[in-house]
C-alpha cells in the first residue's frame, strides 16, 4: 500500500504530462486524408483496394475502374506511403473484417530506392490507424527504432504551426471531421474524392527532372521485404494481387531509361517468383500500345502525376487489363 | 618528519602539512605535486616508489607519507 | 540502439521493471542478460570483441594474482592489440596504400560498440589486481557484467572495479526516490542532448564542413562546438547515470562544470573525468615512475637544476599521455595536435608554476581575488576553445586556417545555417533555442558549482513548482529540440 502512496505523485505527473501532450496533439495535428482513407478501409468492404504512392492516388481513379469491372473500388494510396505502410493498411482492412478481393498495388520505383523520411506523414500513417493487434505489429515495424518524440508526441511535426490552431479547432469541431468528409482537402490544384481518388486540376507543377539511379546498392531492403510480405499475405488470404507501374512522360522515361528498365526487371522477377500479375506501363507492350499516354502535356509534373482527365483515360485502359 | 615537511613546503607552499589529512581528497596536491614529492622522497631517502604506492591513503597526510617512506626503507 | 529511440526507452523500462520483480539474488544475472541483449542488438558479429576482452582479462587477472610476471604484459598486449587493430587497421592500410601504391582492401568493420570503454575498464582492472589494490574476480559471469553493464558501455563513464563491482552485484530493494532521481537525470540529459547539442550541431557542421567558403565564422562555429560537445557528451552521461540510478547503481561522475575550470589541468579534472583519472593512474604514474624516466630525471637535475629537473620528467610524461589521448580520438594529425596542445600547455604551466606564483605576488593579486578568478576562467575557456579547433577540424591546416580567419575575417551571423534544416525554417528560432538551453545549463552549473544539488532543491519545492519545471523540461524536447534523426547518434559513442 505504501508503494502506491509513493507512486501517487509520479502518476499524477504522468497524467498531467499525457494530458498536455494530448491537448497539443488535438490543437496542432490537422485533419488529413490519411485519417479519411484509413477510416474507410477499416469500415467498408471494397472489391478492389488500391494501395501505393501518390502516383496511385492521382493516376488510378476507382470510379472508372469500377465502371469497367462492375465492382466497388477504393483508392487508399497516398504520397509517402511506402511498402511497409501499404502492407499494414491491407492487414488493417483485412483484420477489421473488410478484406478486398483484389489489391492493386501501384509500384513507384523511387519509393524503393529512397529511405523513408521521418516527417508528419510518416507519423500520421501510423497515428491514424485504429488500435488493433495489427497496429501493434505496425508499431514494431515502423516506430520501434525512431526518435521517441516521433512516437510519443506526433504534434512535434506541426510545432511551428501555432497560427493554424484556430482553423484546426474549427475543422475538428465541424461535421465534416466527425463524419469523415473530404471537402477540407480541396485546394486550387487538387480535389480529393470520396473514393480516395485525388484529382489534379490543370496547371503545371514547377519542377524539373531529377534522375534517380536504380541500383542494387540503393535498393531499400525494407521496401522489398514488406512488398514480398504483402504478396505472400494476399496469397494466404486468397486476395488477388496485381502490381501496376503507371505511365510517365516520355522525356522522363528517356532521362531515366536505365533506372526504369532496372526497376521493371526487378519487379518482373518478383512477379515470376511470387506469381502475381505485373502491369508495367513504362516498358514493353503496355508502353508501346499506349504511347499516347506519355505526352508530357498530360502530366502535372515530370515525375508522372496525371491530370484528372488523363487519369480517367488511363484508369479505363488499366481496368480493361484486369481479368475480371 | 621535519625534513619531509620541508620537502612538501618547497613543492606546494599553500598547505598546512602538520594537520591536514585530506591532501589528496581535497585536491591540495595534484598529480604534478605528487610526482614531485615522489621524486624528492626517492632522492632524500634513497627509496623506490612504484605506481602501486600511488594511492590516496599514502598521500593524504604528511604522517601517511612518512609511514610509507619508513615502510619502503625497511 | 540509440538512446533517444523508442526501443531503447522500452528496453530500459523493461529492464528496470524486471530487475525489481525477480528474486534479488538473480538481479545481477538479469543485468548481464540485458547488457548482452543490448550488445547483440548492435550486430552479432561484434560480440566476439567483448567476449575476447572478457575472457582474456578474466584469465589475466587470475594469472596476475598468482604472481606471474608475464600475465600483465601479455594481457595488456592482447587487450590493447585488439583495440588498436579495430581502430587503426584501416588507417594503416590507407597509409600503406598511399605510400607504396598498393591496393590492400580496407576492413569492412564498424568500430565495435564501446570497445574503447570496456578495454580501458578491463586493463584498469588488471593493473589494480597486479598492484594488489583489489582481488581478482573469481566468477567469470560477474566479471562479464563488470565489462558489459549496458548503459555505460556505450560512452562511459569508465568504471573502476573497486567502486563499481560491489554495486553491480548487490541485491536491491525497490526505491521510488531513486527511480525518480534517475528519471529526472535522464530527462535533463535529453534536454542537453536534444535542445542544446543537436541544435548546435547544425551550426558546427555547417561552419566546419564549409570552412573554405564560410570563412571567418570559426569563432561562432567553435563556441557552438563547445555547446554541442558538452551537451552531447555530458547529456549522454546523464542518461547513463540516470539509468544506473534507477537500478540502484551509482556510477562515477564524468563531468563537474568543466567550463568553470581555472586552468587546463583543472579542466581535465572536470571534463571526461574518468578518462583523465584512468590516464593518470594507469599511464601517467607508471610512465613517470618508470626506470628510464627516473634516469631522465636524474640527468635533468644534474643539468638544469633541482626544481626544473624534478619537473621535466613529469612534463614529458604529460605530453606522452596527451599524445595517447589525441591518438585515441582518432589516428589523424589534427587529433595528435589536439593532444599535444593540451599536453604542452599543462607541461609548461607545471614548469612555470613557481614563476606564476612569484608574478602574482609581485602584482599583489591575492589568493581570493574575484577578478583574477574570473580572468582565469575566461582564459581557460579561451584555451579550451582553441583546442576544439584542432579537435573538430578535419586537418591541422583547416584548424589553423579557421583560427586565422576567425581573427582576420571575423564574421558572425545566425543565418549561416540552412534555414530548411531549422525549426520552422528559421535559424533565429534555432539560435534562440540554443541560447535558451545554454542559459538553463549555465544556471544549473552555477548552482552545482556552489555545491547546491539542483535536483534536491527542486524536490524541496512545492508540488506545482516541481511539476511545472519538469513539464517545461519535457515539453521543450518536443517544442525546441532538434529535428529527429537529423544528427545521428552521440559523438562519444564512436570511440
Amino acid at each position: 500500500m505504501r508503494i502506491f502512496k509513493r507512486a501517487a505523485v509520479p502518476i499524477l505527473f504522468l497524467a498531467i504530462l499525457m494530458g498536455t501532450n494530448a491537448l497539443f496533439n488535438y490543437l496542432l495535428i490537422p485533419y488529413t486524408f490519411t485519417r479519411y482513407k484509413l477510416h474507410k478501409i477499416e469500415n467498408e468492404t471494397f472489391d478492389d483496394l488500391i494501395l501505393g504512392s501518390s502516383h496511385g492516388a492521382t493516376n488510378i481513379d476507382p470510379a472508372y475502374v469500377a465502371y469497367v469491372t462492375g465492382r466497388s473500388a477504393f483508392n487508399a494510396a497516398q504520397g509517402e506511403e511506402f511498402p511497409v505502410d501499404s502492407y499494414f493498411f491491407l492487414k488493417d482492412a483485412v483484420t477489421a473484417g473488410h478484406a478486398p478481393t483484389r489489391v492493386i498495388y501501384e509500384f513507384d520505383p523511387n519509393y524503393w530506392i529512397t529511405a523513408q523520411e521521418v516527417d508528419s506523414t510518416f507519423s500520421g500513417l501510423f497515428g491514424e490507424m485504429r488500435m488493433s493487434w495489427t497496429k501493434v505489429q505496425y508499431f514494431f515495424a515502423k516506430m520501434w527504432k525512431v526518435d521517441f518524440r516521433t512516437f510519443c508526441a506526433p504534434w512535434y511535426f506541426y510545432r511551428e504551426q501555432w497560427s493554424l490552431i484556430p482553423e484546426n479547432l474549427d475543422v475538428k469541431r465541424s461535421e465534416v471531421y466527425r463524419d469523415y468528409g473530404v471537402e477540407n482537402f480541396n485546394t486550387d490544384t487538387q480535389t480529393v474524392e470520396y473514393d480516395g481518388f485525388m484529382a489534379i486540376h490543370p496547371g503545371k507543377w514547377n519542377d524539373s527532372i531529377v534522375p534517380r539511379e536504380w541500383s542494387e546498392a540503393m535498393l531499400q531492403k525494407d521496401a522489398r521485404r514488406y512488398f514480398v510480405m504483402m504478396a505472400e499475405y494476399c496469397r494466404r488470404m486468397k486476395i488477388e494481387f496485381v502490381v501496376v507501374t503507371t505511365p510517365v512522360p516520355d522525356e522522363t522515361l528517356r532521362a531515366c531509361a536505365d533506372s526504369y528498365a532496372a526497376a521493371s526487371e526487378e519487379m518482373r522477377s518478383l512477379a515470376e517468383t511470387y506469381g502475381f500479375e505485373y502491369l508495367d506501363f513504362t516498358s514493353g507492350e503496355l508502353l508501346s500500345e499506349n504511347e499516347d499516354l506519355t505526352d508530357p502535356d498530360l502530366f502535372a509534373d515530370w515525375d508522372g502525376h496525371m491530370y484528372e482527365e488523363t487519369a480517367e483515360r488511363f484508369s479505363l485502359i488499366l481496368a480493361e487489363k484486369f481479368t475480371y | 618528519m621535519d625534513e619531509l615537511i620541508e620537502i612538501l613546503e618547497d613543492i606546494q607552499p599553500d598547505a598546512d602539512y602538520e594537520t591536514c589529512t585530506t591532501l589528496i581528497d581535497d585536491g591540495i596536491l595534484d598529480s604534478f605535486a605528487i610526482l614531485s614529492i615522489v621524486s624528492e622522497l626517492e632522492d632524500a631517502y634513497d627509496i623506490r616508489i612504484t605506481p602501486a604506492e600511488i594511492i590516496p591513503e599514502n598521500f593524504n597526510s604528511a604522517k601517511a607519507l612518512y609511514e610509507m617512506v619508513q615502510r619502503l626503507q625497511g | 540502439m540509440s538512446f533517444v529511440s523508442v526501443e531503447f526507452l522500452a528496453f530500459t523500462a523493461i529492464c528496470t521493471a524486471g530487475y525489481y520483480l525477480i528474486p534479488k539474488r538473480c538481479q545481477w544475472v538479469w543485468l548481464l542478460i540485458f547488457s548482452y541483449i543490448y550488445y547483440l542488438a548492435q550486430g552479432p558479429q561484434y560480440i566476439f570483441f567483448i567476449l575476447f576482452a572478457t575472457v582474456v582479462t578474466y584469465l589475466g587477472g587470475l594469472w596476475a594474482e598468482n604472481g606471474s610476471k608475464a600475465a600483465v604484459p601479455v594481457t595488456l598486449l592482447l587487450d590493447f592489440g585488439m583495440l588498436a587493430a579495430v581502430k587503426y587497421t584501416n588507417f594503416m592500410i590507407g597509409n600503406l596504400n598511399g605510400l607504396f601504391g598498393t591496393e590492400i582492401r580496407e576492413m569492412k568493420l564498424l568500430l565495435p560498440l564501446g570497445i574503447s570503454f570496456y578495454t580501458f575498464q578491463a586493463t584498469g582492472y588488471l593493473l589494480d589486481v597486479h598492484w594488489k589494490r583489489i582481488r581478482a574476480e573469481r566468477n567469470p559471469f560477474r566479471f562479464a557484467l563488470f565489462l558489459s553493464f549496458f548503459p555505460q558501455i556505450l560512452q562511459g563513464p569508465i568504471g573502476r572495479y573497486s567502486r563499481l563491482a560491489d554495486s553491480l552485484y548487490a541485491e536491491r530493494e525497490f526505491d521510488m526516490d531513486r527511480i525518480l532521481r534517475g528519471m529526472y537525470r535522464i530527462v535533463w540529459g535529453f534536454f542537453k542532448k536534444i535542445v542544446i547539442a543537436d541544435n548546435a550541431a547544425l551550426y558546427v557542421n555547417t561552419i566546419f564542413d564549409q570552412y573554405a567558403t564560410l570563412r571567418g565564422y570559426g569563432l561562432l562555429g567553435v563556441l557552438m562546438y563547445s555547446a554541442q560537445l558538452y551537451g552531447d557528451f555530458s547529456g549522454g552521461i546523464d542518461v547513463v547515470c540516470g539509468i544506473a540510478e534507477m537500478l540502484g547503481i551509482t556510477l562515477d561522475e564524468n563531468f563537474r562544470q568543466p567550463f568553470f575550470a581555472v586552468s587546463i589541468t583543472d579542466f581535465w579534472h572536470r571534463w571526461h573525468i574518468t578518462l583523465g583519472t584512468w590516464m593518470k593512474d594507469y599511464l601517467f604514474y607508471p610512465i613517470s615512475l618508470s626506470g628510464w624516466m627516473g634516469r631522465f630525471g636524474k640527468w635533468c637535475k644534474k643539468h638544469m637544476g633541482k626544481s626544473v629537473g624534478r619537473t621535466m620528467p613529469i612534463c614529458a610524461a604529460n605530453v606522452i599521455v596527451f599524445l595517447v589521448v589525441g591518438v585515441w580520438h582518432g589516428p589523424a594529425w589534427h587529433n595528435i595536435a589536439y593532444g599535444l596542445y593540451n599536453g604542452v600547455i599543462i607541461g609548461v604551466s607545471g614548469l612555470l608554476a613557481k614563476n606564476y606564483r612569484d608574478i602574482r605576488k609581485r602584482l599583489g593579486i591575492g589568493k581570493d581575488s574575484r577578478w583574477f578568478f574570473i580572468f582565469q576562467i575566461l582564459r581557460t575557456f579561451a584555451l579550451v576553445n582553441i583546442s576544439w579547433y584542432f579537435d573538430r577540424a578535419g586537418s591541422v591546416g583547416q584548424a589553423l586556417m579557421m583560427m586565422r580567419d576567425s581573427i582576420l575575417r571575423f564574421s558572425f551571423s545566425i543565418n549561416v545555417v540552412d534555414a530548411g534544416a531549422c525549426w520552422s525554417g528559421s535559424p533565429a528560432v534555432t539560435f534562440a533555442a540554443i541560447i535558451f538551453g545554454c542559459a538553463v545549463l549555465f544556471l544549473h552549473s552555477i548552482m552545482e558549482e556552489r555545491g547546491t544539488d539542483v535536483g534536491e532543491v527542486l524536490r524541496q519545492k512545492p508540488l506545482p513548482v516541481r511539476f511545472a519545471v519538469l513539464l517545461l523540461l519535457v515539453l521543450s524536447l518536443v517544442l525546441i529540440g532538434s529535428e529527429p534523426l537529423s544528427q545521428g547518434g552521440f559523438i562519444y559513442a564512436n570511440f
